[in-house]
């Protein structure tokens, strides 16, 4: 005789669960976005606004002070276009990788996600791929924005102007991902990230002087500003875009690092205390 | 469904071995694993699940073959996996997590998953919390939605990893009969540290430690390796001693009753008992101590050849 929750665990459900999906998780469900946009959470598509809002506001702090000191207007557009070159450059890069290390955080139903069909290195890179997106846009808007005012200081033009920002937006973003995989923490990885940022302006002049570590400086435009106005720009134009398109290929590498890291269950369950 | 293990061993990093060497075959119905904390029940679990890969022998689910991706993913197709650290995502509610856990299992038609969410939540009793974020819920409660995530796809393979650690007495009795309940024609894998657990649900058991299957058989069986070793003293004189385990202690007036597991009979005045499964896998567990003394490593050998014994207690 079956009991009542016998009947109900084996209650047919219109078409047979037997039957599911052949592509278990698929990415062509709107459902399935829905909930990996709440995993990501609010928070990752807000942080970049405020990194935004927060820097335009010392930007225009800067520009109403050199005015305010008797500077020129020129020179106080100068100081405004400068603050934003550093949110181009830095300040969305930090934001991006926060966010990135914060999409890729160890899942909470870990376990229960490796035991279900859908495969858990799509749904995290899936995550991943939602905050590059987003990065992306407001990378791209920001970055076609301040070109179009009278606010660009960094004297390249056309397309060079978004190797401005992102190399190093994208440099962040794989890093903070990969940490947090290796490391299964998204806090020791925000770390890395907090010391690889400030590393970058305390170590300025050792990364400047030449060698391979000036093809890795992460703020290769917003710290040679303005002292590249100083020299003709054959002195400085091909070790920048040398310096651009290697960082591509670290965060290619560090992305590529990442989702080999998410696909050995063994690691990401971590040792048993 | 029937599962074949078959010298299934498993070395993590670092030369863990967590299992060496298990046969086991297992059959629709509910199943008992029993073991202590570390003695490689949850490994198990895991390579059963398609999580983790065996590093030896062989893992058969059905006609999948464990050790392949391919086989891997097709076992979690059917499978229904209760973690014994149980993550839940504290910000959904009950009906939103199992929602999304049905996404993950495939259940993509949206009307029919939203049926079978719905059922669950009736058949684990939480239909009128369904709206609730899990954080508010108690640890009975997680339980069940644990156990309802797992049921989303009807599995053939159900693996319960302790899912009565850390209940109360009430909430574990319930849940014990919840799972009784989903028996029957589907394979259910229960492993626990806790005797009482497997005494209430499984017929067939098997004993591990130390990466070792050192007990298969019924339920009976294992209360019958105790036979003839389980005792009652009653004395207002000291507590027995010598190489026995109290098993329970009980006041009558001036006098305290003993029941005692051990071997030889502890003095002319204890009268033999009625072994319970408790006092079958206590002594199972004596006998496989590494701290043997060669007389009970004699004992265990006889018991061994006792219970392996064909046909017996299978009534
Ligand atoms: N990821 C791991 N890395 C190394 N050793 C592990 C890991 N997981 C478990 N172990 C070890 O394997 C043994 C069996 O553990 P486990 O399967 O969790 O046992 P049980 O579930 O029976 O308590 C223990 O000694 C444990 O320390
Ligand atoms: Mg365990």
């Amino acid at each position: 005789m079956m009991t009542e929750s016998q009947r109900l665990a084996t209650a047919p459900m219109g078409v047979p669960p037997r039957r599911p999906s052949a592509w278990p998780g698929s990415l062509f469900l709107w459902d399935r976005w829905r909930y990996e946009l709440r995993m990501v959470g609010i928070g990752s598509f807000v942080l970049p606004l405020a990194i935004v809002a927060i820097y335009l506001t010392f930007s225009l702090f800067a520009r109403y002070g050199a005015l305010q000191n008797g500077g020129t207007l020129a020179d106080a557009d100068f100081q405004m276009g400068r603050g934003l070159l550093a949110l181009l450059e830095n300040g969305l890069a930090l934001g991006a990788g926060l966010i990135a290390a914060g999409a890729v955080a160890p899942d909470r139903a870990l376990e229960l996600h490796l035991a279900a069909p859908a495969n858990y290195r799509v749904t995290v890179l899936q995550r991943l791929g939602v905050v590059t997106l987003w990065s992306l846009i407001i990378g791209g808007i920001t970055c076609a924005t301040i070109s179009a005012t009278t606010y660009w200081v960094f004297p390249v033009t056309g397309f060079d102007r978004q190797l401005v920002w992102l190399p190093s937006v994208l440099c962040f973003m794989a890093i903070g991902a990969a940490m947090t995989v290796l490391l299964r923490s998204r806090v020791a990885a925000s770390t890395i990230l907090g010391i690889l940022w400030i590393a970058q302006f305390l170590l300025k002049s050792m990364f400047l002087d030449g060698g391979v570590l000036q093809r890795l400086y992460l703020f290769a435009s917003e710290q040679i500003f303005p002292a590249i106005l100083q020299v003709s720009r054959s002195q400085w134009y091909d070790t920048w875009l040398q310096n651009r398109l290697i960082l591509l290929g670290v965060a290619l590498g560090f992305f590529v690092l990442t989702a080999l890291a998410l696909s050995r269950p063994e690691h990401l369950l971590g040792a048993e205390k | 469904m029937q599962i074949v293990l078959e010298q299934l061993a498993k070395t993590y990093k670092g030369n863990v071995q967590a299992l060496r060497d298990i046969n086991l075959t297992i059959g629709n119905g509910m199943f008992g694993l029993l073991g202590p904390n570390g003695a490689g029940k949850t490994t198990l679990m895991r390579i059963l699940a398609g999580i983790l890969q065996p590093t030896g022998g062989r893992a058969l689910v059905g006609e999948h073959d464990l050790a392949t991706e391919r086989g891997r993913h097709a076992v979690k197709r059917v499978l229904g996996y209760l973690p014994q650290e149980l993550g839940l995502y504290p910000d959904l509610s009950a009906r939103d997590f199992l929602d999304y856990m049905a996404l993950l299992k495939g259940l993509d038609h949206s009307a029919q998953r939203k049926q079978r969410v719905h059922d669950l939540l009736e058949l684990v009793g939480l239909a009128d919390v369904a709206r609730r974020q899990l954080k508010t819920f108690s640890g009975g409660m997680k339980r069940r939605v644990g156990i309802a995530q797992a049921l989303l796809n009807d599995p053939q393979l159900l693996i319960v990893d302790e899912p009565t650690a850390g209940l109360d007495p009430e909430e574990r009795i319930r849940f014990r009969n919840l799972l009784a309940d989903l028996g029957g024609d589907r394979v259910v894998l229960l492993s626990t540290h806790i005797v009482e657990d497997i005494a209430q649900t499984c017929r067939n058991l098997a004993v591990m430690t130390q990466g070792q299957v050192i007990f298969q058989g019924t339920t009976f069986d294992l209360l019958q390796a105790a036979r003839g070793n389980v005792w009652m003293v009653t004395t207002d004189g000291p507590k027995p001693d010598g190489d026995v385990t109290v098993m329970a202690t009980m006041h009558q007036g001036n006098a305290v009753q003993y029941r005692i597991l051990g071997q030889p009979q502890p003095g002319t005045h204890a009268v033999p008992a009625d072994p319970g499964l408790e006092e079958g896998y206590m002594w199972l567990m004596r006998q496989n101590s590494p701290l043997l003394t060669p007389f009970a490593r004699a004992a265990y050998t006889v018991g061994r050849e006792h219970l392996s014994e064909p046909g017996r207690g299978d009534a």
